[in-house]
């Protein structure tokens, strides 16, 4: 009977680690994903306005 | 209540702390060298290249821990060098370019240093956690050693 106890509890404490640390696993994967999406947009959207305003500016000192 | 709390909080310290520390020694260097004043672009670059760095170093350690390869030390060695002196700083570099007026020699220079510092004081701050204080850079030169030779 203590043995099966003992199994249980190792099985009960390996699962909640593994759940935990599942939990972890997510929300890290979640963050990282978000965290590359927003980057990456802002990243491109400053490029963009970067050449748009190179762009002005030649069209500007070419009429002039 | 601090187990279910610190699988959740863990991952949001970890990335704060790991982007923050980057931040706090790239973006004065890379802002007060003149290669971008723009300061939302150098936070989503080093934001970036950094989530990438951690979620590989992450994958490395997961693959250990399910013993697909005999043994990880090394990959996790040779990952770190392989991001930290070479693909980070080009990337960075890189995409630096395409927002600064500066000459490309300049941004890859500034960038690479800014990199290697970041990196450097890194090694120190886990030294400090892990106890070995600024040894940790030699330990962690020592281990890459190490790796190289299993790699031979």
């Amino acid at each position: 009977m203590d043995k099966l106890i003992y199994a249980l509890l190792d099985v009960g404490i390996g699962g909640a680690v593994i759940f935990f640390g599942g939990i972890a696993a997510v929300i890290f994967i979640i963050l990282a994903v978000v965290i590359i999406t927003v980057s990456v947009k802002h990243i491109r959207r400053e490029i963009k306005r970067k050449e748009d305003l190179e762009k002005s500016e030649e069209e500007e000192s070419l009429e002039e | 209540m601090i187990y279910i709390f610190a699988p959740i909080l863990a991952p949001f310290l970890a990335l704060a702390g790991t982007i923050g520390l980057t931040l706090a020694i790239e973006y004065p260097i890379i802002y007060c060298t003149g290669i971008t004043r723009n300061g939302r672009y150098i936070v989503a670059v080093n934001a970036l290249t950094n989530v990438v760095l951690n979620a590989g170093t992450i994958l490395i350690y997961a693959i250990s821990f399910f013993n697909f390869v005999r043994s990880n030390g090394p990959g996790i060695f040779m990952w770190i060098l392989l991001m930290e002196f070479a693909a980070v700083p080009i990337c960075e570099a890189l995409l630096y370019m395409k927002v600064s007026e500066a000459s490309k020699k300049k941004v890859v220079l500034v960038t690479f240093i800014a990199n290697i510092l970041s990196f450097l004081i890194g090694l120190v701050i886990v030294g400090l956690f892990t106890g070995k204080g600024i040894h940790g850079i030699s330990d962690f030169f020592i281990s890459v050693k190490g790796a190289m030779r299993w790699i031979n």
